[in-house]
């Protein structure tokens, strides 16, 4: 049942949303559901946790061997949840930004909460990908119809690439479906697929670029920068924060249990584009002067070490990925909430342009300060408990020859974002403030209130993780199992 | 060689060249009328096949109605050689690699067929008399020799349509 | 044969009401009338009840595949003359000619959908083009019309003499021109037969405009008047394909492997070239032109996977491509002029519109939740069961991607660009009708088998 409220909450809400009329109604309607979807994820996490609750599924497709099957497993329990509790985050975040056509806006940022919440909970490979499109649709709209300049064509680069990418997935799990014994697509038939590695290896590219794009991993990640440039904040907010999980969550649950073997052979490759890209999106970030820009550029080397980490197939990091997908979500929305606050009283995000901050707002600074550090990883914080149980994972990983190259060009990147993340501090928040920053005020009140509650779940987390991992570790060792390469090796 | 298949080679040899001419000829009155001589070729070949209804119905209709009319047109239009429009060389290149090409697999498909394996029912068929023909097109094939009025009536609405003064 | 006799039979009443019935409103209705019984009549015949008990003598085959699609192609006519009957009068005087015109149109499709024999093949595929080149042209005053009609014709009449000579070849090599006794794998694959084959496909996809038969498309959809093309591209073009399909299940598809190849190459152009040529045209008609070219690219998947799988999926294509097409089109008439930009600002005007033709557009790219994408989901899904085509299915939805890229700049046009665009009147009726369509669409897109159940039950 509450798989089922989690997705039916959002998707009757932002369909009642189009016909809200005027814009209050519509943001109290959009928070009200959003709370009500938060309470429901919870619920889901504490009183109804018994299994049968958790778990639904009904004829659909009968004649395709296709069903409704969701079901909320560890891993979908830790997405959902970082779905639900963002929405509020978001919606309360940008409460005071006017939005036009403020009931399409919030419906359609409803709609798109249906879809992820349906990724995460999927349990069939065609409502996989039905889903994988409900959620990009609304988006596309979203994108397109409220942000900056060159809003239309940047994102329509977008929803080209995303297009592509789901388009080839649809073929690889054709395919599979295929190949499944009586013709079906759940899951569990996929998990007991077993091809030749040739034929996983086709496979396992059209399925890997659909992810790829959508993480994004180098070389597919040149739609990102400027989406996230051009798009009004709650938008990129949900997109960095949310939607690249979906990236994550599928290579996880749709790629590694399902084409163990090609996993194995091409895991090399795909850890080297991803270092590649870490190290490449580090140094750009160095040298970016735009503050979007700079947390896109962050956003693609995080990415990229989870990336690294789950194709070193160990439990250790593939925990660390699972904490970290949470962890990293609530750090970037916090940096974009941040982010908003200034263009919005300066006009401008260029760095250069700005300075001396913390002197007129030192609630912000201090604030800011923290989720800056939860960035690069220090103790004490959530990210420091991801990244390190994925280096931990990623130098014991055994399936792998390159686990220290990679462990080393890793940590590299982490020096690299210790230093534009206090670079950007220290250029824009200390020093001389110039005429655009001299009449500064402080942030206000509901922003305050939405930055501390993040800040608390990042000491939170980051001083008893626990509580994440004991959600997640049953579904880690499935994966893990289903992962397996030994009987491939053997037949070798 | 008997008589009947030199005069079948005598004919098919006149089709061919007249239907060629009829494409060649820069003059529309002239491609109609060697357009008559293909015509009355292929009556000839009507009646080789013992099919004299055919034969008659092929000149009476196709000679003498429709390409009378055809005639008529082209007179009345007054087409000259000058307004022709002339078309690119490479239109012309394309044109001919792909009718060469079609040309091509026809030979290939047909020079395997046996010749002398007489699948033509000369001067002993008897299909193509009246008597037989109205038979078989009134039983066996009543149900596309009806259907085939759906044909007429709705060129002839059309042709209502087009040709009628708004 | 409820259906065909029907539909002629109201070709005939429709010329009757030409001469009788002056008001266009009671001509329009007698036309909706007759749509709707031959839509019901043939439901009948679906469920057992027949009629007309006519010996086809195995001329004609009433299959369940040849009824659903019927059913399919009247309840698209019937949609098509509910939302576009109004703007035929703007065509010419003959008002209730075009609608005899269409109805013998309708009888070819049941000819074209339910042959058995090559006979009737021709003859149903002259039935539906010849009244098309008339209304292709039956804008007489317009200059474009005519060029367009008179193409159509030479091309046309071309490609069926062509198909006249396949025919005669097969005639030649089997005796016969029943499709079921031809026994083509028996007496072996001469080169008379593989001819005979070729002629007849090339002719079929000149029909289907298949590349690189497709030359006459763009300017036939693009001269034809508007509210005529909307008929041509979808319930002419769908029956083309299902005679197509037809054709080589029943008469090759003992010699499948024979031709695949072939059908491969021509899958793939007409992927390509549909696709890419689509991005680059400024009106909206000329898009939709190179969009049909298009999606018979994709069609022809079916065509090529020719099991099971791929007779459902063309139904359920001819469906989704059809009603989006005709909602399309649709609105595509009311507006002034035909280009992207009249469509600036629309969705301020007419938000309903808008969001009916956003769902007609997301079907025609084959976004989920739409008939559009269950109809794609089955090609891909078929030519995926026949093997040894991966990389066509790849090109496939990368040119489903690109075609995303045309429909897109309507959709942005309609909502994200600032325009006046055209102030456009339109009925509630026409607004509830394109409502409907597009509730058809979207319920088709979650359970498709309320329409594919009626192959088998």
């Amino acid at each position: 049942m509450v798989p089922v409220l989690l997705i039916l909450i959002p998707l009757l809400a932002g369909i009642a949303s189009f016909f809200t009329g005027s814009e209050k109604t519509a943001r109290f309607w959009a928070l009200l559901a959003s709370l009500f979807t938060l309470l429901v994820s919870i619920l889901g996490l504490t009183i109804l946790k018994d299994p049968s609750y958790l778990a639904f599924e009904t004829s659909w497709l009968g004649s395709l061997g296709s069903s409704f099957s969701v079901k909320l497993d560890g891993m979908g329990q830790i997405l959902c949840l970082l779905t639900a509790i963002s929405y509020p985050i978001i919606l309360l975040a940008t409460w005071h930004t006017p939005h036009k056509k403020a009931n399409n806006f919030f419906g359609l940022m409803l709609l798109t909460q249906a879809g992820l919440m349906g990724v995460f909970l999927a349990m069939d490979a065609l409502l996989f990908y039905f889903f994988w499109e409900l959620a990009l649709i609304p988006v596309y709209f979203l994108c397109s119809q409220w942000g900056g300049e060159r809003r239309i064509a940047v994102t329509f680069k977008f929803f080209i690439y995303t297009f592509i990418g789901s388009l080839l997935m649809l073929v690889g799990i054709i395919y599979l479906y295929t190949q499944t014994p009586g013709n079906s697509f759940a899951i569990a038939d996929f998990y007991n697929i077993n091809l030749p590695t040739s034929e996983q290896s086709n496979i396992f590219w059209l399925l890997f670029i659909a992810f790829a794009i959508k993480m994004p991993v180098f070389p597919f990640h040149t739609w990102q920068p400027d989406t996230y440039e051009q798009t009004n904040y709650a938008t990129t907010m949900v997109l960095s924060g949310i939607m690249v999980k979906m990236g994550v969550f599928g290579i996880i649950r749709w790629l590694l249990p399902v084409l163990p073997a090609a996993s194995y052979a091409w895991g090399d490759t795909v850890s080297t584009m991803a270092i590649i890209g870490m190290i490449y999106a580090s140094l750009i970030a160095i040298r970016q002067n735009d503050l979007k820009r700079l947390v896109a550029y962050s956003s693609i080397a995080h990415i990229g070490l989870m990336c690294v980490a789950i194709f070193a197939e160990t439990e250790s990091g593939m925990q660390g990925v699972m904490i970290q997908m949470f962890n990293h979500g609530i750090n970037i929305i916090a940096l974009w909430i941040v982010v908003e606050i200034i263009e919005r009283q300066f006009g401008t995000r260029k760095i250069s342009e700005l300075g001396g901050l913390a002197k007129k707002m030192p609630v912000l600074s201090i604030l800011l300060m923290i989720v800056a550090l939860a960035n690069i990883a220090l103790p004490l914080t959530n990210s420091f408990i991801g990244e390190f149980l994925m280096f931990n994972g990623i130098f014991g990983s055994t399936i792998t020859k390159y686990n220290v190259v990679f462990m080393v060009c890793a940590g590299i990147t982490i020096i690299l974002a210790a230093i534009y993340t206090l670079n950007m501090i220290r250029r824009v928040f200390y020093g001389e403030t110039n005429e655009i920053t001299a009449n500064a005020v402080d942030i206000r009140e509901n922003e305050k209130w939405i930055l501390i509650a993040v800040v608390a779940l990042i000491f939170i987390i980051g001083v008893y993780p626990q509580a994440i991992l004991n959600i997640s570790s049953e579904t880690v060792n499935e994966i893990l199992k289903e992962a397996d390469i030994t009987p491939y090796l053997i037949g070798k | 060689m008997t008589i009947i298949q030199i005069l079948f080679w005598l004919l098919s040899a006149l089709v061919l060249l007249s239907a060629i001419m009829v494409v060649i000829n820069r003059h529309p009155v002239y491609s109609v009328i060697w357009l008559i001589i293909t015509f009355f070729g292929i009556s000839g070949h009507y009646i080789l096949l013992n099919a004299q209804f055919l034969a008659v119905v092929n000149i009476i209709v196709y000679a003498g109605a429709i390409m009378v009319l055809f005639l008529f047109v082209i007179m009345l239009m007054n087409l000259n050689k000058d307004m022709e429009p002339q078309k690119s060389k490479w239109l012309k290149l394309v044109g001919a690699i792909a009718c060469g090409c079609l040309l091509l697999v026809l030979i290939a498909a047909l020079k395997d067929i046996d010749i002398n394996n007489q699948i033509a029912e000369t001067n002993t068929g008897n299909i193509g008399l009246i008597e037989n023909l109205g038979t078989v097109l009134f039983t066996k094939y009543v149900i596309p020799f009806e259907i085939s009025s759906i044909l007429f009536l709705s060129a002839m609405i059309g042709a209502v349509v087009i040709g009628k003064k708004d | 044969m409820n259906a065909l006799i029907i539909s002629a039979v109201f070709g005939v009443i429709m010329m009757f009401t030409g001469i009788f019935v002056k008001q266009k409103p009671v001509t329009r209705n007698i036309a909706i009338a007759g749509v709707a019984l031959l839509l019901l009549v043939n439901i009948l015949e679906m469920s057992g009840i027949d009629f007309f008990k006519v010996h086809t003598a195995g001329f004609m085959l009433f299959d369940r595949f040849a009824l659903l699609f019927n059913s399919v192609a009247f309840g698209s006519t019937l949609i098509y003359f509910i939302l576009s009957a109004p703007d035929m009068e703007k065509v010419g005087h003959y008002y209730a000619d075009y609608f005899a015109l269409i109805f013998f149109i309708l009888c070819g499709v049941v000819l074209v959908a339910s042959f058995q024999s090559l006979l009737i093949l021709f003859l149903g595929i002259e039935i539906i083009s010849i009244p098309l080149y008339i209304l292709t042209g039956s804008n007489k005053r317009n200059l474009i019309s005519n060029e367009a009609s008179l193409k159509y014709f030479l091309m046309g009449a071309f490609s069926t003499g062509i198909m006249l000579m396949g025919i005669t070849l097969l005639y030649g090599a089997t005796g016969t021109f029943d499709t079921q006794f031809m026994n083509i794998e028996t007496e072996g694959t001469s080169a008379l037969v593989i001819a005979g084959m070729l002629l007849l496909f090339f002719s079929m996809a000149f029909k289907v405009s298949a590349v690189p038969f497709h030359f006459w498309t763009p300017d036939v959809y693009d001269g034809c008047p508007t509210v005529f093309t909307s008929f041509m591209a979808t319930v002419v073009k769908s029956a083309a394909f299902v005679g197509f399909i037809r054709l080589f299940y029943d008469a090759f598809g003992s010699i499948h492997d024979d031709w695949k190849l072939v059908a491969a190459i021509i899958t793939a152009l007409t992927l390509l070239v549909g696709n890419i040529t689509a991005v680059f045209q400024q009106s909206v008609k000329r898009m939709l032109a190179y969009s049909s070219i298009s999606q018979a690219g994709f069609m022809l998947l079916g065509l090529l996977a020719l099991n099971a799988t791929s007779k459902e999926g063309i139904i359920l294509y001819a469906t989704a491509y059809s009603l989006a097409t005709i909602g399309i089109f649709a609105i595509l008439l009311k507006m002034n002029d035909h280009s992207f930009e009249s469509f600036n600002g629309f969705a301020r005007q007419q938000p309903l519109l808008a969001g009916v033709n956003v769902i007609f557009l997301l079907s025609l790219a084959g976004i989920p939740l739409t008939a559009g994408f269950l109809a794609k989901f089955y090609m891909l899904k078929a030519t995926l069961e026949s093997g040894d085509f991966l990389w066509l299915v790849i090109l496939a939805v990368i040119m489903a991607a690109v075609s995303v890229y045309y429909y897109f700049r309507l959709i942005q046009a309609m909502y994200f660009k600032e325009g006046d665009g055209n102030a456009i009147e339109v009925s509630p009726g026409f607004k509830l009708m394109l409502v409907i369509v597009a509730a058809c669409l979207i319920v088709l897109g979650v359970f498709p088998n309320l329409l594919l159940n009626w192959l088998y039950f």
